[in-house]
């Protein structure tokens, strides 16, 4: 099990390579991937994970998943821990796309494969999100049509590039629309729907009257429409993720008119594709934008959707 | 407190016992260990309960298995764990390779050890298995992986290893026969002869790190063999090596 060095020093015998070879030989040795997810309340990876679940499953692969509770230094910590496990992968959606390329080298140099999936990060193997930007066109489209008078505002969330380019394609189209004025930018602790409220009132206190607003998720929505249900305005708001409960405000009338939807069991679907070719040595495409879909009251009897 | 040294040895002897016992039969359960370690069926249920603690074994229902622990031991010849599992899991991937042997090995200063060995359809004149060393120069003839790997890695692998193999003429000559018939390339252009008696075709696994221990990956044929594809085979070879690097 040991070998005797001629300096005194011992190292690895070569037995151990014969039990670890019987080891690889009956066990086969499964795909090892490491998961990192925001917030497992959010029922965006609810959706998410049942379906990473049954696709690893069916690759005969092990997953293991980590949420971090919104916090940024618990998922470094957690990617780490994945990497230190000896994980074959990691796939992540960023708390905060900043500051993460020392692990992203870090699971290069160790031969691990990262996906980014639901917001872009730098220098990954691939990514995989919905086409974030045009969420935000559609979203912004949809206000910019609605707000009145024409003032709106910005609720952001996360500092991650999901939601950066989701104000991105906001603020693009809102260019074409030189009638409205963006007279507040907040931003909520997390992409959640106590931190939608808190935003809300925040807004208010900043830019006053506004006609309309934009929430870069659907539970930052509705917390904003739960500080509206409140007062008495009736002030449009306009959001991204296509959940069930935003959808029900839009098809009873408000304050939430319109969602960009997203699919997350198909951009899971299509990061384990992307993580099979990677694996196998195929190429792949850095950057897979899956197309977004407006619900409004017009479709929203027909939309399907999860959460 | 804790074990004597009369009682460290027995307990160390019985524990590679029953590794070894677990490692070569199938549905091994714990009477089967009680039976053929030949003790009290309470000492192998504390044997295997505490091994099974320390991820030296599973149980997989009834039936004990290798726990996750010996390949991580086993992944230290190769620097880390994902070579030898990926190796496991993508060689029978390539329909080409899965009838001949196949075989990973490590370049550990002056020898060549095989890390797994994959067992093709042919009778070979020496059969590899995983644990076996060979020396890296012998009388002259070089392992054939010598040839591929860039003579600065060489030196650090013989570095690495000075200390404990102790023998610096031969690392010398190592060193020398290196750096004189390096090929350039990564991979074998045609089958090779070997001091064994097999032919080979070899391919080094990429790595991106300078201190893993070069590992190559080999297809073993018989000698002489009526025009083999090796064109075909060499690609084959390259791609899994490719892949077990990402």
């Amino acid at each position: 099990m040991l070998s005797l060095g001629a300096d005194g020093s011992f190292w690895l015998g070569p037995h151990v390579l014969e039990l670890g070879a019987s080891f690889h030989r009956t066990s086969r040795g499964s795909l090892q991937i490491g998961l990192l997810i925001p917030n497992r309340s959010n029922q965006f990876y609810t959706a998410l994970l049942h379906g990473v679940e049954n696709r690893v499953a069916a690759a005969s692969g092990e997953l293991h998943w980590r949420q971090a509770a919104d916090e940024s230094g618990a998922q470094k910590r957690q990617w780490r821990e994945l990497l230190d496990r000896g994980v074959d992968a990691i796939l992540i959606d960023a708390v905060d796309s900043r500051d993460l390329r020392p692990l992203v080298d870090l699971s290069h140099e160790r031969g691990v494969l990262v996906v980014a999936f639901g917001s872009r990060l730098d220098s990954v193997d691939a990514s995989v999100t919905s086409d974030n930007v045009q969420a935000g066109l559609m979203a912004g489209q949809l206000l910019a049509q609605q707000a009145r008078p024409a003032r709106v505002a910005i609720v952001d969330g996360l500092r991650k590039n999901a939601n950066a380019d989701r104000v991105a394609g906001f603020k693009e189209v809102m260019g074409d629309h030189p009638q409205v004025e963006i007279v507040a930018h907040v931003y909520g602790e997390k992409d959640d729907r106590e931190s939608g409220r808190a935003a809300a009132e925040a807004l208010f206190s900043e830019a006053g009257e506004v006609g309309g607003i934009f929430a870069v998720c659907d539970p930052l929505a509705l917390g904003v429409a739960d500080h509206l249900a409140n007062g008495s305005a009736n002030i449009p708001v306009t959001s991204i993720d296509g959940r069930a409960e935003a959808v029900a405000q839009i098809t009873s009338g408000g304050p939430i008119i319109g969602t960009a939807a997203q699919d997350p069991e198909r951009i899971m679907d299509a990061t384990m594709r992307t993580l099979e070719r990677l694996f196998h040595g195929e190429s792949a495409s850095a950057t897979q934008l899956l197309p977004v879909r407006m619900i409004n009251r017009a479709n929203a009897g027909s939309y399907q959707p999860w959460g | 407190m804790g074990l004597t040294n009369a009682d460290r040895g027995p307990a160390v002897d019985r524990t590679i016992a029953a590794l070894n016992l677990v490692a070569h039969e199938d549905h091994l359960t714990v009477a089967d260990l009680t039976r053929q370690l030949g003790v009290a069926k309470s000492s192998a249920s504390d044997l295997v309960k505490s091994m099974v603690g320390e991820r030296l074994l599973a149980r997989q229902g009834r039936r004990l298995v290798l726990g996750e622990l010996v390949p991580r031991i086993a992944s230290g010849y190769a620097g880390n764990s994902r070579v030898l599992r990926r190796f496991a899991m993508a060689w029978d991937k390539y329909p080409i390779l899965t009838q001949h042997t196949l075989s990973l090995q490590a370049l550990i200063g002056l020898e060549v050890i095989y890390l797994d060995v994959r067992l093709g359809r042919h009778v070979l004149p020496h059969t590899p298995r995983a644990g076996i060393r060979v020396p890296a120069l012998r009388d002259g003839v070089a392992a054939p992986m010598l040839q591929y790997i860039p003579p600065a890695r060489v030196g650090q692998a013989l570095d690495r290893f000075a200390g404990f193999q102790g023998n610096p003429d031969l690392a010398e000559q190592v060193r020398q026969w290196s750096a004189s018939h390096y090929s350039g390339r990564d991979a074998s252009a045609v089958v090779e002869p070997t001091p064994t008696g097999n032919d080979v075709l070899t391919a080094i696994v990429p790595t991106d790190s300078e201190q893993a221990a070069p590992i190559s990956m080999a297809i073993h044929l018989p000698p002489n063999t009526p025009e083999p594809n090796a064109a075909e085979l060499i690609d084959s070879l390259r791609k899994l090596a490719s892949s077990l690097a990402r």
